[in-house]
């Protein structure tokens, strides 16, 4: 019995170890060494560090360019999120039935997730390109400066981006989410003579709720880990009107040698992402029409 | 009225969705001048040497030799290593083990990148850094998250009945594994790789972490020629360079659709 | 729950382990001769690492042949667009090369205050390469002095680019103009050139560097003089928001609200604007004397380029003839380890014969003398003679020194460009900037004379 269970943790042991030395080492540790970091001043340039204690925060709190960046990403979540959220759902109802049209669409929809991010970036530069771009070529001449050499506008077309890339997988959500429904409620429903507006509105949103939390979720994980869109779209320009703090981190990290500083915003940032999800989680806890979905 | 509204949005979603990669590959036959010059017009003729530009003196089939190295080394190792701790973390219970799951899950909350300035330190120490083999490593640790997530899902579904027939006929733990579990497992294997296989080839963050432009990878690559500082504004092989990066994937998913669809909704449905 | 401490615990031992094993990098050569690039007895090799720009790194590859024929020495060079990617985790480890141009991406005032860049004064004073010359005499002083801060000569100059404008001799012959000469003729060129149809100037306004180089430090200069951009670069109080700053911002003001500037121009990366210049779409850009090499192979044939200073104001206090240039840095790290080998092939590569080959192949200036005195290439010669006639060089050191300070002005100068700042607030909000600067006690102040 003893032999039995020393047989049993052993293969418990030996089957786990890659996996929790690799994650521990490579993941678990670096990020618990960013807290570490962050105290510290390290240019990058050089195996040097000193203890600086709070300092890198009280600087990067007086930095203009941390909080544009922290709005920057308050817009793609309360702005690009929302539009995200419900054209995915509109998109998903839509597309649930078994029409030709429908069939195109759900083999197409996620082209734009499955792509390199980076394909994606540089792609949108074209289409808002000053002089050649794909909006140039339909006669849209959008501001003197270019659609990203505007402060004014450049996020915005940064959040057009966005949502561009992330619709399909939404979508892809809502609609396993419709497709798992019970098919009585549905049959119920077309009997009721509830078709389009009227079924989204009485069975597709109230079913849907769990799927409106994971996505919602989703959203504000994704949101907060925008990065490659922005590092190659714009980089930050104009004038860091398109800054987000993960860009702004590598920009503090190899254009201004301040590995200290840089940390010190991964540190905040960590908590963002934390606290964000966990309001999230909250504002969605539960389905508030849960009565009448039954 | 109503099914005029859908068709519609059908219409719209196309155009939006398909006519951008279109128009990518049309530019990818133009000369680079007349991309700018003109962007609605169709190509001239086949400007093939585009392809030979981005390949060469882009570097991109260097680099597209290293994704390739990578992605396939990374699956190599990530899916035993991962199917080995999801299939304990599935079937046994053991003390930790809620905890072991959730800071493995915690893993997919968190952008990878945040973790930049210590994998930088720690590949600089360990020479890892600008290493295919260092990039290698660090690709397996930061996709263990998801991919013992899904998996521990498909071995909990599959029925315990089978293992305990394994045990009766003397196969040790190991064993029951690697010759009942697994092969059973495979359809999960599979779409875990899959979608694995397609982040790890556009993965852009720790290969720009982890690399120097010297030894770049496929999507760093084409962001360096982008935003150049490599002294050749060639157009026509950047656009190239898309079609290079974009097509294996959108093949694979092509073949694959239902398969890839079906881990991304594991992934996320909990 | 124990097991989640005991978890915690062994992380925390990890990462504490991790931080335990940060062994410093600079002062463990403190060898008891000091190196002097003249004992090339062994047969060690040498690695030096350079950025590849755009000309190329077969130059150093050549060079190190014929030093190994020379003395038996190898010389390996690692060449890269962006070796400074390399570099970095090389000091990280504390194995640095042995020479190394890391190009501007690297840091390498901030690698001076980490001790890991060798202070070369006394080797300045020992004998250039096979000549009974002092080293340090052999370089242009103004040029060389460029490398010096924090007390010490701590970085040398190799070639060097000059800044200024670009314009298209054939272009300008067939429609009669000619390149301006001050601010007026310039406003007056650029209203015939609008006229054309064509867009004045274009910019690379991805990279503001480029107009703080060519139009707001000559026009600042131009308005108070060459010390007032010494009182900037220092970062003296009002110097940032004085009548010089305003005044040169309201130029570039002026320049855009006339329409001068190619429309979109501020979304354009460097290769996009030069792109414009090159085909005729825009008539002048600012930009270094790399500009040629850089657009060779993508421009059209037969392309001629001719270079001009910054038309700066004709009543201006500044002198006319002051002109920019930008040194290229080499320097040798502290934790090297054949310092001897290495300052002894960069002695070779600046020997006079080496730098004029360099500017022969190359098309670039040197900062040793004597060296740009040979057969220059066209988009060349116009700059070669301004340097050389030029009673005020200068070059941006602020922009190494506080790259902080370098980036408020480049998104202070976005805004004024765009209009969200006049150019009052320009200079208030670039004040503000120096200010933080003065009082972020984590820079490092160095005085530029």
């Amino acid at each position: 019995m003893r032999a039995a269970r020393w047989r049993r943790n052993g293969f418990i042991v030996a089957f786990l170890s890659p996996a929790v030395l690799l994650y521990a080492f490579f993941v678990l540790i670096p990020f618990l060494q960013t807290f570490q970091l962050s105290f510290t001043s390290f240019s990058g340039v050089s195996s040097k560090r000193k203890f600086v204690g709070w300092e890198n925060y009280q600087y990067l709190f007086k930095d203009e360019v941390l909080w544009t960046s922290f709005k920057n990403v308050a817009i793609l979540l309360g702005v690009a999120g929302p539009i995200i959220f419900i054209l995915s759902l509109l998109l998903a109802h839509a597309i649930s039935g078994d029409s030709r049209g429908a069939k195109v669409i759900r083999a197409i929809y996620l082209f734009p997730q499955i792509i390199s991010i980076v394909a994606v970036a540089v792609l949108w530069r074209f289409i808002y390109h000053p002089t050649g771009g794909i909006l140039k070529g339909l006669g849209i001449h959008g501001p003197y400066d270019g659609w990203l050499g505007t402060s004014s506008t450049a996020f915005w077309c940064v959040c057009v981006a966005f949502i561009w890339v992330s619709l399909g997988f939404y979508t892809m959500l809502f609609s396993a989410g419709i497709r798992s429904m019970p098919r009585e409620v549905l049959e119920a429903c077309e009997l009721e003579g509830a078709r389009g507006w009227k079924k989204f509105a009485k069975v597709t949103w109230p079913m849907l709720f769990s799927l409106r939390r994971v996505a919602a979720v989703y959203v504000a994980i994704h949101v907060m880990a925008t990065f490659a869109l922005v590092n190659v779209m714009t980089d930050g320009n104009p004038a860091d009107s398109t800054q987000v703090p993960l860009n702004y981190m590598v920009y503090l990290m190899h254009r201004e040698s301040d590995f200290g500083g840089a940390s010190a915003l991964a540190a905040m940032n960590f908590f963002v992402v934390l606290a964000v999800s966990l309001v999230v989680m909250f504002l969605f806890r539960r389905n508030p029409e849960e009565g009448r979905a039954r | 009225m109503r099914k005029g509204l859908t068709w519609f949005a059908y219409v719209a979603f196309f155009v939006i969705t398909v006519f951008p990669l279109l128009w990518v590959l049309m530019s990818s036959f133009k000369d680079g001048a007349s991309i700018l010059r003109s962007p609605w017009e169709m190509p001239a003729g086949m400007a093939w040497e585009n392809y030979g530009n981005a390949w060469t003196t882009g570097k991109l089939g260097a680099s597209l030799v290293r994704s390739l190295i990578t992605t396939v080394a990374t699956l190599a190792l990530l899916l035993p290593i991962g199917a080995m701790a999801a299939y304990v973390l599935a079937r046994f219970t053991f003390k930790g083990k809620a905890f072991l799951t959730g800071t493995f899950l915690g893993g997919m909350m968190f952008p990878n990148i945040l973790a930049a300035v210590p994998v930088f330190l720690l590949a600089s120490k360990l020479k890892m850094y600008d290493t295919l083999w260092g990039l290698v490593i660090i690709y397996v640790a930061y996709s263990l998250s998801f991919t013992i997530f899904v998996l521990s899902g498909f071995f909990s579904a599959i029925p315990k009945e089978l293992e305990e027939a394994a045990v009766i006929d003397g196969c040790g733990y190991a064993s029951t594994f690697f010759r009942v579990v697994l092969p059973i497992a495979k359809p999960g294997l599979i779409v875990v790789g899959l979608f694995n296989g397609i982040g790890l080839w556009n993965e852009y963050n720790l290969a720009k972490v982890m690399m120097s432009a010297q030894n770049a990878t496929l999507s760093v690559n084409l962001a360096n020629l982008t935003n150049n500082q490599f002294y050749k504004a060639d157009w026509g092989a950047l656009f190239a360079g898309l079609v290079i990066v974009m097509l294996p994937v959108l093949v694979v998913y092509w073949l694959f659709k239902d398969r890839i669809q079906q881990a991304m909704l594991a992934g996320a449905i909990k | 729950m124990t097991q989640k401490s005991k978890w915690l615990a062994i992380a925390l031992v990890a990462v504490l382990g991790i931080a335990g094993c940060n062994g410093g990098g600079g002062g463990a050569t403190d060898t008891v001769t000091a190196p002097t690039g003249d004992k090339l007895t062994t047969s060690d090799s040498v690695e030096v690492m350079v950025f590849e720009g755009g000309y190329g790194k077969d130059f150093y590859e050549k060079a190190a042949e014929e030093y190994k024929a020379e003395t038996g020495v190898t010389v390996n060079i690692v060449g890269d667009p962006r070796i400074d990617e390399q570099v970095k985790p090389r000091f990280v480890q504390g194995n640095p090369p042995d020479l190394t141009y890391p190009g501007w991406r690297f840091d390498h005032w901030k690698a001076v205050d980490d001790e890991e860049v060798m202070k070369l004064d006394s080797v300045m004073g020992g004998k250039a390469w096979k000549s009974e010359e002092l080293w340090k005499d052999t370089f242009e002083p103004s040029i060389l002095k460029l490398g010096y801060g924090s007390g010490g000569q701590y970085v040398l100059p190799y070639f060097y680019s000059v800044i200024g404008w670009w314009y298209d001799p054939d272009l300008f012959a067939t429609n009669g103009w000619t390149p301006p000469t001050n601010y007026t003729e310039l406003l007056a060129l650029c209203q015939k050139i609008k006229d054309k149809g064509m867009a004045p100037i274009t910019y690379q306004g991805q990279y503001p560097d480029y107009m703080i180089s060519g139009m707001l430090t000559p026009w600042a200069i131009s308005v108070g003089g060459i010390d007032q951009y010494m009182k900037m670069q220092n970062l003296e109080p009002g110097a940032w928001n004085s009548d010089a700053v305003i005044r040169a911002a309201k130029m570039i003001r002026e320049l855009r609200d006339m329409g001068y500037f190619q429309s979109g121009a501020t979304a354009m990366s460097h290769t996009e604007s030069q792109s414009e210049f090159v085909n005729s779409k825009a008539a002048m850009i600012p930009c270094g004397t790399w500009l040629y090499s850089e657009m060779e192979n993508t421009m059209p044939k037969d392309r001629k380029m001719k270079f001009f200073l910054p038309p700066v104001l004709i009543d201006g206090k500044g002198d006319p003839s002051a002109i920019m240039i930008k040194i290229e840095p080499w320097f040798v790290p502290q934790a090297a380890k054949n310092q001897e080998h290495a300052i002894g092939f960069y002695k070779y590569m600046t020997s006079k014969e080496k730098a004029q080959q360099f500017v022969t192949e190359k098309g670039t200036l040197m900062a040793v003398k004597g060296a740009n005195q040979v057969d220059l290439p066209m988009h060349l010669q116009d700059a070669a003679n301004l340097v050389a006639s030029s009673s005020a060089i200068y070059a941006p050191q602020w922009r190494d020194f506080y790259p902080a300070m370098y980036k408020a002005v480049e998104t202070n100068i976005t805004k004024l460009v765009s209009g969200e700042l006049t150019p009052e607030e320009f200079g208030a909000e670039c004040e503000k900037a120096a200010e933080e600067i003065r009082n972020d006690n984590r820079v490092t102040k160095r005085t530029i004379e």
